[in-house]
């Protein structure tokens, strides 16, 4: 089972993802954020998605090229899946 | 002139004046301690000279601080004339402040930059002076390679790749770890802005994030922080530079630590002692005792810890005491000492037990090794143990930056972290507030007295309670202001080092000076106006009190003369002392003098005492002869400098034995702002006489009070005391009874009075118009009831009362 | 376009905020005192707060509290107005919440440059 979230990966939104997660990450194979915004807090929700659901894989869609810092957190995140 | 460039200009006035007497230090002995103070100082003048933009003073210092970090390496050999190049570095600096303060950063010149250079390479010729003196920041400081090379292991390729090729490129390179506290987000801060500003400095490799603290999805508040990152960063720009991106961020909770890698790599082969890793669990039985290098840092924490355990007030925070007793126990363990104890039941117990065990452990590290491991780290604001205020000094940013202390001496040191930069006008605004605040006070209890007087004692009890409040709490207020007020002598003590060095240099003499009692506190008025007087005192030692060299040896003594000044409290007064071992004063030549000149008679003189011949010395006329000076060696302008003390309030003395050495010895108030004066009564009026002159009251019987010689005196537990004939200058008349009060004054005269009516706090204003010309009053101030009250001065009091029996018309200086 | 509430006092302290703040062409509600600024919290939603520390009502540190606790106002950055001799209330208004500090006088330049780090 794929489980798809349209939240941005960002500290405003980290709560509601979290809940969002926790009602429907148990049980699915992937998760797969169509946003592609990231910040620390998402990063930080990740880690945490990754030790709750260690099996579980997750994917996150590619982002704006150009933002260094975006791409140093997403390959950061990414290198670890 | 921007904010920025005048705090820098004060900043930097202040880290010359402490940067000075330690090159000078260097001159008698170079040691790594002393290099690394001198180190530090500079370090934080370039850092301040590059976060206020100034380029020129950043360049030289840059080049200074360069030849520093040789020295410190061992990489330059101490040489001759190694003392001569730095105060000439440094005198550049100076000259290019004074540019800046009119107004021009310019570049420093290039042959004082080639001489630094030339000095550095000296004996390292191998060494290009353009790869020393890269002007990027902290510059190579061994050869690239090696430092990454070092750093590479467990580096991906591309990564060390990275870092190699910006370091050949002369980029610097740093580590930066980011440990941010919980409330990271809650606080404002924004970890994208800050990575990208790091970006806009150079290229960020080797990012990596640690979550180990992050809890499982269940169980995290995502709100919170819990995540540390670690990144290279290569860049042209200085640590400085890079730090100022979290200039905002940095306190005790958030943690930013900014390495030079080659620096980073030395310290990972021992992780444990790493200030950023200090806080995590350690290894039981893995940690190395402690290297030199780490010492400040934890001397820093264990002083961080004693702060904690004192603020921790009567209920103790419960978590508090097993953290600190961990942490001390570890230290107490790689410090070498044994910890027995085990925690105590009681809180307030263990507390005791910690603090005890916290000054155990100092004292063991203070012991053996020196002085110098009292002071801060240069680095100290990243430790994240710092308190936010000395990180934010660090930083070079506005508030931190404090007065400056004896080099020696970790109380002055702390002092200096936490002390910080008042607005001369705020002082004197303050100073008068406060004044005019105890004024304002001592009127309530008048209206105290007036409400009793009418029967209202409910009314005058409730005022009284009142009025005993706003008594402590404005003597207190006054007491700290007072401590803004004062500066410490060595301010002007600090001055004379290189006066003294210059100046025998040129003479040909060799001298020591010695200084003592630096961090004894004066008012800051004082302290601007003693400085003439005391250069006087000093080039008048140099010139003409030390002998040649080879004359010393003739006379058995040291071919080496030593000046000394000290200063010394003593109550209400400072006692300023400048001394030489020299030949000391002729007082028959300076008497002859006295006679040829016709200002005494040759009978006068001749019924003088060896010590009253020597206070001729400050006598106006006699300093327009040269001769006497060729001579006696004194005379030139001693008036002048006793007029400038006695402007000050104070007084002084000589002291001087032929062919042993000279001494001044100069007694001040320590402040002039506010005077504590002791009311007393004479005849029918009431007195002030400044609580600072007085050393004590007491009552005599009337056997006790003598004519000795027509004069009356007092004997005082078997001194006669000369007393000073009040009634005559003041109105009224003495009464004589079976006893007298009397106030004996420090210097030796007592005035006798009807009553002592107690202590108050006034502002002396000096007395205008005709009241002028009553020199017996030092001026008036105006009490809470609003009566004036003259206040007495009792120099001059004490001098009427001379001249009424000598009218030889010598001015004395001081009794005796 | 990013909306800056300030609070403070002073009238001068405002007009020179307003005159950094168009420069970057920010849009900007000032108040003179922090309980009418409270009051607006969420009709005027700002994405960065400036404060003083220092107010007659309602002080600066009370009021950062009061913006923080407001759901909106998590975590957007508040700018304290501070003076030379106030470190110890620096502290005291961070540890409530307050992002970055500029130290009064301040210039219109002085400020921009703390909004950069804060708003971009």
């Amino acid at each position: 089972m794929r489980v798809e979230i349209d939240l941005p990966l960002l500290l405003p939104y980290v709560e509601e993802i979290r809940q969002r997660l926790l009602d429907q990450a148990a049980g699915a194979e992937k998760i797969i954020f169509t946003k592609s915004d990231l910040d620390a807090a998402g990063i930080q929700l990740i880690v945490a998605v990754r030790k709750e659901f260690p099996s579980l894989k997750i994917e996150i869609a590619p982002g704006q090229s150009g933002k260094i810092c975006h791409l140093l957190l997403l390959k950061e995140v990414n290198s670890d899946v | 002139m921007s904010n920025l460039k005048k705090i820098f200009l004060e900043e930097a006035d202040e880290l010359l004046t402490q940067i000075e007497p330690l090159v000078l230090d260097l001159e008698k002995g170079v040691s790594p301690p002393l290099l690394d103070e001198l180190f530090r100082v500079v370090h934080t003048l370039k850092g301040s000279a590059g976060i206020a933009g100034i380029r020129g003073i950043g360049e030289l210092t840059h080049c200074l601080e360069d030849l520093l970090d040789g020295l410190r390496s061992g990489e330059t050999e101490v040489r001759s004339g190694l003392v001569d190049v730095l105060l000439m570095g440094f005198d550049g600096v100076k000259a290019m402040v004074a540019d800046l303060a009119a107004g021009h950063d310019l570049p420093p010149p290039e042959e004082l930059i080639r001489e630094i250079a030339g000095y550095g390479r000296g004996n390292s010729p191998e060494l290009p002076a353009e790869e020393k003196m890269s002007p990027s920041g902290t510059g190579p400081r061994q050869p690239p390679d090696a430092a990454v090379e070092k750093a590479g292991d467990g580096l991906p390729e591309e990564v060390r790749r990275i870092l190699l090729d910006g370091l050949h490129q002369g980029q610097n390179v740093y580590h930066l770890t980011l440990d941010f506290g919980r409330d990271f987000f809650r606080q404002g801060h924004n970890l994208t802005y800050l990575l990208e500003d790091l970006a806009g400095l150079g290229t960020i490799a080797g990012f990596a994030v640690d979550g180990s603290r992050v809890p499982v999805l269940s169980r995290l508040n995502p709100e919170d922080f819990h995540l540390v990152f670690t990144l290279y960063l290569v860049t042209g720009a200085t640590r400085e530079e890079v730090e100022e991106i979290f200039v905002f961020v940095v306190s005790d909770e958030n943690r930013v630590v900014v390495k030079p890698a080659g620096e980073y790599v030395l310290k990972e082969t021992t992780p444990a002692e790493s200030p950023d890793n200090a806080g995590r669990p350690p290894a039981p039985g893995q940690e190395p005792p402690f290297s030199c290098e780490h010492l400040p840092y934890v001397v820093n924490v264990l002083r961080q810890q004693e702060k904690a355990l004192k603020l921790a007030a009567g209920d103790v925070l419960p978590g508090l005491l097993p953290v600190v007793r961990r942490i001390l126990e570890r230290l107490a363990g790689r410090a070498g000492l044994a910890c027995e104890q085990y925690p105590a039941a009681d809180p307030g117990e263990e507390k005791e037990r910690l603090l005890g065990m916290a000054g155990t452990i100092l004292d063991a590290l203070g012991a053996e090794y020196g002085a110098d491991t009292a002071g801060p780290p240069s680095r100290t604001g990243t430790s994240g143990l710092e308190s936010p205020l000395a990180g934010a000094a660090a930083s070079g940013s506005i508030a931190g930056v404090a007065r400056q202390g004896s080099p020696e001496g970790g109380t002055a040191r702390e002092r200096r972290q936490s002390a910080f930069r008042v607005q001369r006008e705020t002082a004197d605004a303050l100073m008068n507030l406060s004044g005019e605040l105890i004024v304002a006070k001592n009127s309530l209890s008048y209206l105290v007295k007036k409400l009793e007087v009418r029967g209202l004692d409910e009314y005058a009890r409730e005022l009284k309670d009142r009025y005993h409040y706003i008594d402590r709490i404005s003597r207190e207020m006054h007491n700290q202001v007072m401590d803004i007020w004062l500066l410490p002598v060595q301010e002007v003590f600090g001055r004379f080092p290189r006066f003294v060095r210059d100046q025998a240099k040129k003479l040909g003499k060799r001298v020591d000076l010695v200084t003592d009692g630096g961090d004894t506190r004066l008012d800051r008025d004082i302290i601007e106006k003693i400085y003439d007087p005391l250069l006087h005192l000093v080039r008048n030692a140099l010139d003409h009190g030390l002998e040649e060299p080879e004359d010393r040896i003739k006379a058995g003594k040291n071919p080496t003369g030593v000046i000394r000044l000290t200063a010394q409290r003593q109550g209400e007064r400072v006692v300023i002392q400048v001394s030489d071992d020299g030949r000391g004063i002729d007082v028959e030549a300076l008497a002859e003098k006295a006679v040829s000149c016709g200002m005494l008679s040759r009978e006068q003189v001749s019924g003088m005492t060896g010590q009253e011949k020597l206070r001729l010395a400050f006598l106006p006329g006699l300093s327009c002869k040269d001769e006497i000076s060729d001579l006696s060696g004194r005379g030139v302008g001693m008036d002048a400098v006793e007029n400038t003390v006695k402007r000050l309030g104070g007084t002084i003395q000589v002291e001087s034995s032929p062919g042993r050495g000279t001494a001044f010895v100069i007694s001040l108030p320590f402040t002039m702002a506010t005077s504590e004066v002791l009311m007393v009564r004479v005849g029918q009026g009431v007195y002030g006489l400044p609580l600072s002159a007085v050393s004590e009251t007491v009552r005599v019987e009337e056997k006790d009070l003598r004519t000795v010689r027509g004069r009356p005196v007092a004997l005082l537990r078997g001194e006669i005391i000369p007393l000073l004939p009040g009634h005559l200058l003041l109105e009224g008349q003495s009464s004589r009874r079976g006893e007298a009060v009397l106030v004996v004054l420090w210097q030796k005269a007592a005035l006798p009075v009807e009553a002592v009516l107690g202590k108050e706090v006034i502002i002396v204003k000096p007395l205008a118009g005709e009241l002028k010309r009553l020199s017996v009053f030092m001026g008036a101030a105006v009490l809470g009831d609003g009566r004036v009250l003259l206040v007495l001065d009792p120099g001059e009091l004490l001098r009427l009362a001379m001249n009424g029996q000598d009218k030889g018309g010598i001015r004395l200086a001081g009794g005796n | 376009m990013y909306k800056v509430m300030a609070v403070d006092d002073s009238p001068t302290v405002l007009a020179s905020i307003r005159l950094a703040l168009e420069r970057r062409g920010y849009g900007l509600y000032t108040y003179h005192r922090a309980e009418e600024a409270l009051k607006q919290l969420n009709s005027e939603r700002a994405d960065l707060v400036i404060t003083d520390l220092n107010m007659p009502g309602m002080d600066g540190i009370t009021f950062i509290k009061q913006v923080r606790a407001n759901a909106d106002y998590r975590f957007i950055p508040i700018v304290m107005l501070t003076t030379e001799s106030q470190q110890a209330k620096k502290e005291e208004a961070r540890k409530a919440g307050a992002t970055a500090w500029i130290t009064k006088p301040f210039t219109p330049d002085q400020l921009e440059m703390v909004l950069k780090k804060l708003l971009r």
